[in-house]
């Protein structure tokens, strides 16, 4: 029998100290696949609405991808509860060596409920599941935390989520993280974590896992091995990762600089991936990867002494290198240290320190709100100190660690204006005014604003129309500076992204997420290669078209889940400055466009309608019967497993 | 490949290069036992992830093997062809001693009850042709100290360079 088809799922009361284990119903696996579909459904069925993400009623769930294990990048494992940052559906994955060794103990579904009396981590090992103290654990970093874990339970090879000091200080955006680098970053996973008294989820197992066709499995691992190295994209991330896309970035004036006030930092040589290399001493890779994009780095003597870590990815570079204003390697490798060890989103961290140094530029807040410390762009040791007042709550960092919504509340109204958010978590580190399609992108996304959800990179690279035709089946220009078409770019994303996160599969090893150089692989290109796929670790024969609607039903229950959270077509906008400010610098195509309202308008509509939802972002009563999902039968569903 | 060049050839490993991905190991478990462990994988990673320090190990092909010495009913054969050093099947009782002598720990017990070991995969190691970082190498042993040998180059040039200014 395949392993993803007898899975099993956990239900965790903190509370109680009671464990009940249920397998997955078939039906579960047919409409939302695993990971972040089933998570969505979950946490849909479980929580009540107006729940305080903060308080034992909230539910965390971590579940893995439908094809964990397999010898591909597929171990992507999702975290999902509702986000204290957003109030929100709580969603966030990340790769590493987790979800491969959580299948392998038995498990493909955990789903905690209610608060630990004491600090607690949850130690889980071929079937079993016990509640551990971890009073010795608290207060440790990420790092020191799964190492002091390894020695307790004596098997190094044991993988552990964990929180860091940011989590258990509930800092709205805490992550969770395995290993070195990798964090579920976005929305806050940590902080529910933190309230949980959950320090950490740590797995082991020794049992197989099984395939339908093993020989197809293995098959498709050596043939995409063999497509992936004929690619730029793969011999570029293999020695630069993400922070490739840097230069070309800064160059066309479309990286976040100084909070939202440019577009461009010159110069930007201390940021560019090249310098970098110095300090790497090799790569990482996550568990069945050929590209392994993660550098390991050493700083010898930085002011925290010898660091070592992992990364920084693009994300990174741009939060504490442009849009601090920072050209700086060394600040650049510290800051993504810090947020690493202390279990901070790093992208949330730049975010709001970027909007508290402008706030503070401009006059509206001074020294007495931030404890005397004169907040100014450009200087390393502003951002290091803010970093550390964040996670450990102090003084004014105690307001940063709020989020946008609640630090706005309490900075003052004069204040909103500058805070980039969508939903109430912060935009990325990108300048996206120029591009309608990566802005319509990151305000519907369904955790906030946020790229992952659906990002059309492939829209920056002017390629002919018959392609992007073929691609998106629907003409559409090859302007990124245009309107013209992109809900169908952003629309046919996010089914895509959806299937992709639920597999389990990296962004990096499927599809056009960065360049169209991965079309030419042939391989998870399609939502075919993606079906035989599925086929061949489970048996099962779901076809391209119906993964493609197991995409639309993911996508529009997490929308549903918004909804229920009074989250509407109001919140699908991008920060007023969008529509106000021309952008300064960049390009000939790129400077002074800002974002106009009648056009944004039109385009959402136009997106609504391809999800088949009315024209406030609610889905129609024909799309929920079409999905399956009406209130009886999500009830049903869910009805099978909780009573 | 011709059977002269693939004659003493053996899996050499560079863990300055290996990333820990477990690709090879993966692969290795899902190619000979048809699903995917690592503890019946014939290779490993070991990952030491919070020191950064990843070593691959595998099956040396030992020339005065321990395990065929070991065995007391003679079942680990050497393959003609390859040199790789082969568990008989029909022949294996199951004692287990070979995976006490090994020094690399490259023998293992699966749980429906056999000892396995690498077979250099009739000469063409699945490993090292996933291996997309060249921590692993199928190489004639008479060049398998070779990149070391140019790594070690690499440093003292460095150094030299130190001392001499230029």
């Amino acid at each position: 029998m395949p392993t993803a088809l007898e899975s099993k799922i956990a239900y965790i009361d903190l509370s109680k100290k009671k464990v009940n284990v249920k397998t997955t119903p078939r039906e579960w696996v047919k409409r939302l696949l695993g990971g972040r579909g089933i998570s969505a459904l979950i946490l849909y069925g479980l929580l009540k609405p107006e729940v305080d993400p903060l308080s034992p009623e909230n539910v965390l769930v971590v579940s893995i991808g439908l094809t964990a294990g397999i010898p591909l990048p597929s171990a992507r494992v999702n975290i999902g509860a509702k986000s204290p940052l957003t109030g929100a559906l709580g969603s966030s994955n990340c790769g590493g060596h987790f979800a491969p060794e959580m299948r392998r103990a038995g498990f493909d579904h955990l789903v905690i409920v209610g608060k630990a009396e004491e600090p607690t981590y949850l130690w889980i090992s071929d079937g079993n599941i016990e509640f551990r103290k971890a009073a010795q654990l608290w207060g440790l970093d990420t790092v020191e935390a799964q190492e002091a874990i390894k020695d307790e339970v004596g098997d190094h090879s044991a993988q552990s989520l964990v929180i860091g000091p940011a989590g258990e200080n509930l800092v709205r955006y805490a992550n969770v993280r395995t290993g070195v680098k990798s964090s579920a970053g976005r929305t806050g996973m940590g902080a529910v974590m933190g309230s949980k008294n959950l320090k950490a989820v740590t797995v082991r197992g020794s049992r197989d896992i099984e395939f339908a066709y093993p020989d197809k499995v293995l098959d498709l691992c050596i043939r995409f091995n063999e497509n992936l190295r004929k690619t730029r994209f793969f011999t570029v991330m293999q020695v630069y990762g993400t922070m490739h896309i840097f230069s070309y970035t800064n160059t066309a004036g479309i990286v976040r600089v100084k909070n939202s006030q440019s577009n461009q930092l010159f110069p930007s040589d201390n940021i560019e991936a090249e310098a970098v290399r110095p300090y790497s001493v090799g790569h990482e890779g996550c568990y069945g990867c050929p590209i392994q994009c993660r550098h390991r780095y050493i700083v010898e003597s930085s002011r925290y002494g010898l660091i070592y870590d992992e990364g920084p990815e693009y994300t990174s570079q741009g939060c504490w290198g442009s849009m601090m204003a920072i050209n700086s390697t060394e600040c650049m490798l510290v800051c993504n240290h810090l947020v690493n060890r202390l279990g901070l989103d790093t992208l949330e961290t730049g975010s709001m320190i970027a909007w508290a140094i402008e706030i503070f530029e401009k006059g509206l807040i001074d020294e007495k709100t931030t404890d005397g410390m004169i907040l100014r762009w450009g200087s390393p040791e502003t951002v290091y100190e803010l970093i550390e007042k964040i996670a450990y709550r102090k003084g004014f960092g105690a307001i940063l660690a709020e989020g946008p919504k609640r630090a706005v509340e309490k900075l003052g109204s004069a204040t909103a204006y500058y805070n980039m958010n969508v939903k109430g978590m912060s935009w990325l580190q990108t300048e996206d005014r120029a591009i309608p399609s990566f802005v319509l992108g990151v305000c519907v996304s369904t955790r906030g604003a946020d790229h992952l959800r659906s990002r059309p990179a492939i829209d920056l690279f002017g390629l002919p129309k018959e392609f992007l035709e073929k691609l998106y089946g629907a003409p559409m220009t090859s302007d990124y500076t245009s309107y013209e078409g992109k809900e169908r770019m952003v629309w046919g994303n996010e089914l895509e992204y959806a299937v992709i996160d639920s597999l389990g599969l990296c962004k990096f090893a499927c599809s056009h997420f960065i360049t169209p150089h991965s079309i030419y692989t042939d391989t998870f290109n399609s939502y075919q290669e993606l079906s035989e796929l599925v086929y061949y670790v489970t048996g099962l024969e779901i076809t391209g078209e119906q993964l493609k609607t197991c995409g639309e039903r993911i996508y529009t229950l997490e929308r549903m889940f918004n909804l229920r959270e009074g989250f509407t077509r109001k919140d699908d906008y991008p920060p007023q400055r969008y529509f106000d400010e021309p952008l300064p610098s960049g390009l000939p195509i790129v400077r002074g466009k800002r974002m106009d309202r009648r056009k944004y308008e039109k385009l959402l509509d136009a997106y609504y309608t391809l999800h088949g939802w009315d024209s406030n972002g609610v889905p129609k009563a024909e799309t929920l019967r079409k999905l399956g999902l009406t209130e009886e039968e999500v009830k049903a569903l869910v009805g099978e497993v909780f009573e | 490949m011709s059977e002269g060049e693939s004659l003493g050839k053996m899996v050499v490993v560079d863990p300055s290069s290996c990333t820990g991905c477990q690709l090879c190991v993966a692969a290795c478990s899902l190619k000979h036992e048809a699903q995917v462990n690592p503890l019946y994988s014939r290779i490993r990673a070991v990952r030491f992830e919070g020191k950064g320090a990843y070593i691959p190990v595998t099956c040396q092909q030992c020339k005065d093997a321990p395990c065929q010495s070991v065995c007391p009913v003679k079942a680990i054969e050497r393959h003609e062809k390859t040199g790789a050093l082969i568990v008989n099947q029909e022949k294996c009782i199951g004692c287990k001693a070979c995976i006490i002598v090994c020094p690399f720990g490259a023998i293992s017990w699966t749980a429906d009850g056999k000892i396995v070991k690498c077979d250099l995969c009739d000469g063409d190691p699945l490993c090292v042709k996933l291996c997309t970082r060249e921590a692993l190498a199928y190489v004639p042993a008479t060049t398998a100290h070779l990149k070391t040998q140019v790594k070690a180059a690499e440093k003292f040039s460095e150094i030299l360079k130190k001392i001499s200014g230029v």
